[in-house]
């Protein structure tokens, strides 16, 4: 690396007695830093619906509910500051009964834990999430294709051992819910 | 009469071996960066938007006393780069700092650097490798870099990391919701002429917020990254990669150079040599690359980004995932070891080694139990001498 006059100056500093020093070469590496996204795999049984809703193949990956293929087609509400999962339940999509899953990062691509669960059965949907996650609204609507039809239950949570839950009845073929956080 | 002869000697081959001795490679492309004209204490913002890598080709540059330069980040968030054909004087500011928490919200880092975290019942980790940790029971993590991540000759050159949030009980009801500092950003000067410093480059992380009278829970952010490259360095200013409060780490400091008489003061983790080296080109000496992750090619120009993966992987694919390590001049069966930090959670890693290819370009494959969401990926080895 060094040149032919670099080591004449060297030499002329060291004979001068200034603190010249020494050329190095690298000997602790590190390479560029990498940013991933490995999105959590969710599938029917990993929402704990006890085979009462059966799942929709091609949905059943969160990557086929990203941000932009969502936000596209006007579907979902503005992106708030803050993350949660979304889960509908219905006989819609012409099945007997069906599954849809979104799950998309408002802000950041961080790891979401699973927070809200579903369970559909005689007439009634129980929505149950841990109690250890703050305190929650249900909201409902039967059109998410309109970010100002979501209603908040009035419904009286009850606790059982970790879990929060809401039992609501289940009208028409079709409903949406969410959770947000509580004021 | 000797003495006399040897300074003599040495000014004409100073004067005559600047261009030989460091080459900083600028083309001169931006001009000069010169604000001598200003007589009054005034800040300079620069927006590096229109520099997409963060590099800028100047002639020289001179930043007199009482000029602040501070920097907006571009989209990658590139590190601030200065080439510079002739020579640097800093008697103002150069400040690459990462911001304060404010509220619940992070603080953004420097150029370069890693935001912090949110505060608030969704608490966030600060970003980048050394993010600090979230927290809705404790103390939040702090920041940190030097000694957590990176090198000390600053290759490549990487910016301090964030604070983390939190959301923390209050004894009579209510939460502390506080944002993690920003990590300080980065900066690499590289001239062929000489760099004066008298007065300050600051790449220090931002604090975090808490409300007067409150504890200050949230992390703060660690110092960011300075390195400078020049034939002679001189001056008495100083040269600030401190963390922010509450808790952020040191950054790290660099400084390459045949003659060193700056008598000033450097806060950090510094060293000083002469590794001339500025930004590897291919080829050039031993170089670690991450190129694939899960069979997902990487760029060669990786942003780092969370927002903006560098690899997005599939949710169906199973644990261990492989990451592909290239290697350049590195000697078969180096021991290499991958580092993973998730956006929110503890970093982890794995080792292997470089078994296949020749020592001048090789690679290693090393599965990993990756954590699912967002996070970041890199690759270190040692070179024995």
């Amino acid at each position: 690396m060094r040149t032919p006059k670099s080591i004449g100056l060297l030499a002329v500093l060291l004979a001068a007695g200034l603190p010249v020093l020494a050329n190095e070469t690298i000997t602790n590496l590190m390479s560029s830093v990498v940013s991933y996204h490995y999105p959590e795999n969710l599938t029917a049984e990993s929402l704990s619906l006890g085979g009462v809703i059966s799942p929709v193949a091609s949905y059943q990956y969160p990557e086929n509910f990203n941000t932009a293929a969502l936000t596209s087609g006007g579907v979902l509400s503005p992106v708030a500051s803050y993350q949660y999962y979304e889960w509908a339940a219905g006989t819609g999509l012409g099945l007997a009964s069906s599954l849809e899953a979104s799950y998309y990062y408002p802000v950041l691509p961080v790891d979401v834990p699973s927070m809200l669960q579903l369970q559909a059965a005689s007439g009634r949907v129980v929505l149950a999430w841990p109690v250890s996650t703050g305190s929650f609204s249900v909201q409902t609507t039967t059109n998410v294709g309109d970010p100002n039809s979501w209603v908040t239950l009035t419904n009286v949570p009850t606790t059982v051992n970790v879990q929060t839950l809401v039992t609501n009845a289940m009208t028409g073929n079709l409903g949406f819910f969410r959770l947000i956080p509580a004021n | 009469m000797k003495t006399k002869l040897l300074s003599a000697v040495l000014t004409l081959c100073l004067c005559a071996g600047v261009q030989a001795q460091v080459n900083s490679g600028s083309t001169g492309s931006d001009g000069a960066l010169d604000f001598s004209s200003i007589t009054y204490a005034t800040n300079i913002v620069i927006n590096m938007a229109d520099h997409p890598n963060g590099i800028y080709n100047y002639t020289y540059v001179n930043i007199p006393s009482g000029v602040t330069v501070t920097f907006i980040p571009n989209s990658a968030n590139s590190p601030v780069t200065w080439l510079v054909q002739s020579n640097v004087t800093i008697s103002g500011t150069v400040d690459v700092s990462g911001q304060n928490g404010i509220g619940n919200g992070p603080g953004i880092g420097g150029a370069g650097g890693y935001a912090g975290g949110l505060g608030g019942q969704f608490a966030t980790a600060g970003q980048g490798p050394g993010g600090g940790s979230a927290s809705l029971t404790t103390w939040a993590g702090s920041g940190s870099y030097a000694g957590s991540y990176g090198n000390n000759y600053l290759i490549p050159i990487l910016g301090g990391s964030g604070g983390g949030g939190c959301h923390y009980p209050r004894q009579y009801g209510g939460y502390s919701d506080y944002g993690g500092g920003g990590g300080g950003g980065a900066i690499l000067i590289a001239t062929s002429g000489l760099l004066n410093l008298n007065g300050t480059i600051n790449v220090s992380g931002g604090n975090s917020y808490h409300d007067i009278g409150w504890s200050d829970i949230a992390g703060g952010g660690s110092g960011g990254g300075i390195r400078l490259v020049t034939t002679q360095f001189s001056g008495s200013g100083s040269i600030n990669a401190n963390g922010g409060t509450r808790g952020g780490g040191q950054g790290i400091i660099r400084v390459d150079t045949y003659l060193n008489t700056f008598s000033g003061t450097m806060s950090g983790s510094y060293t000083i040599g002469s590794q001339f080296v500025i930004i590897p080109v291919s080829g050039q000496g031993a170089q670690l690359t991450v190129t694939g992750v899960g069979g997902v090619s990487v760029s060669a120009s990786p942003t780092g980004i969370l927002t903006t993966p560098d690899a997005v992987l599939s949710a169906s694919q199973t644990n261990p995932i492989p990451v592909v390590v290239s290697c350049v001049n590195l000697p078969l069966n180096s021991l290499i070891t991958v580092s993973v930090k998730p956006a929110n959670g503890s970093a982890i890693s794995a080792t292997g080694y470089n078994n296949t290819g020749t020592s001048s370009a090789s690679t290693a494959t090393i599965p990993i139990v990756m954590p699912r969401g967002g996070g970041l990926i890199y690759a270190t080895a040692t070179v024995s001498n």
